[in-house]
């Protein structure tokens, strides 16, 4: 279980008391991208393991040193959940089934799988855009490409523990694994508004977010599954 | 040779100069210095070549012949800078597998010394000679 956090000690108590109590046969992993609160200490006082890392790598290099803790410690299955509170660990159990029944690599806990609404309206129609971009490139029906709550088979962890974007990347993680000829699917979940903390996306920001990741969408569709030089 | 030629010859020399100097003191990389060298040496060329101008200039039907300059002054600004987005791209790659690698080392050791004895904080008995202990 993978919890990437940035200043989201408000949220995160009551994440990890959830967690200890919903999903007590998982492994958590907090990982601290540099966060200037005591996010942290919050994760240490309540006993869970903390990766920190020094430098502020964004939530792409935060998830991936997680994908790389996970394979160092030999585990074949890991769930990525916000540290924000949204997700709710109840759902963790859907979305790891379809990875442990090695029906697909990546599940996504999908908002809107159940014509479910819910945050404002702006972000919907910019979470729909991302995912028709995605149906698109990968000739596969997604719904929530935004969506961090995902879980991840052992293929899906070795190539994305050494392909992973570093900022904003979960579309375009859904484009590259396609293309590396791994399965996805969708799992509808009922997400909660965040329990605490900011946005990392908002006002130009958001802008900008639209325009980098349709980019990085459309090359993802070029990209050479494998980098020539390690990079 | 007219006064703006022996000027951009003296500039040229000035910032081959610079380079070979800053390369001297080990604050740039000879990779690094390359593309400064070859602007030095195609200002050199051009001003005391001015009619290589004049001919590329024909050659290219381009009717204003010092316009080639902005343009080959701006294709090497260009490359400059593509370059360096090369370069940035290179060493963020880089910088995020350190503070990974770091982070995970950091985990580990946690992992370890939870498991372990605990550790006694003592000085070293035999460190290097003024170093804190």
């Amino acid at each position: 279980m993978l919890i990437p956090v940035y200043n989201e000690a408000e949220a995160l108590p009551g994440l990890l008391e959830e967690l200890r109590e919903q999903a007590p046969s998982c492994d958590v992993l907090v990982i601290n991208d540099a966060s200037t609160d005591d996010s942290a200490a919050v994760a240490r006082a309540a006993g869970f393991p903390v990766l920190d890392l020094c430098l502020n790598l964004g939530i792409g290099g935060a998830v991936q040193a997680g994908f790389r803790y996970a394979l160092e410690h030999g585990y074949e299955i890991a769930v990525q959940v916000d540290g924000d509170g949204q997700h709710p660990p109840s759902a963790i159990e859907q979305i790891v089934a379809p990875v442990r029944a090695g029906a697909c690599e990546m599940t996504i806990g999908s908002r809107f799988l159940d014509a479910e609404h819910d945050g404002d309206f702006l972000r919907r129609q910019g979470t729909r855009l991302l995912s028709w971009l995605c149906t698109l490139f990968t000739g596969q029906r997604i719904t929530d490409a935004t969506s961090g709550f995902r879980a991840y088979g052992h293929q899906a962890l070795r190539y994305l523990a050494a392909y992973y974007p570093a900022d904003y990347p979960e579309p375009e993680a859904i484009v590259l694994l396609r293309r590396r000829g791994l399965t996805i699917q969708e799992v509808p979940v009922r997400m909660r508004p965040r329990q605490g903390g900011r946005s990392s996306i908002k006002g130009l920001q958001a802008v900008y977010y639209m325009a980098k990741v349709s980019l990085a969408l459309l090359l993802a569709v070029f990209k050479q599954g494998t980098a020539r030089q390690p990079v | 040779m007219r006064p703006i030629n022996l000027l951009i010859i003296i500039v040229a020399v000035g910032v081959a100069a610079t380079v070979v100097f800053y390369v001297r003191r080990w604050r740039l990389k000879e990779q690094y210095s390359l593309l400064w060298l070859i602007l030095a040496v195609g200002m050199v060329v051009l001003a005391a070549a001015p009619e290589l101008v004049e001919w590329f200039a024909a050659k290219l039907d381009v009717y204003y012949a010092p316009s080639i300059l902005f343009f080959l002054g701006l294709a090497f600004v260009a490359v400059m800078l593509f370059h360096y987005s090369l370069e940035i791209s290179r060493l963020s790659d880089q910088n995020r597998e350190l503070a990974q690698e770091l982070g995970l080392l950091r985990a580990r050791l946690e992992e370890t010394a939870a498991a372990a004895p605990p550790f006694k904080d003592e000085p070293l008995t035999e460190g290097p000679a003024g170093g804190a202990g």
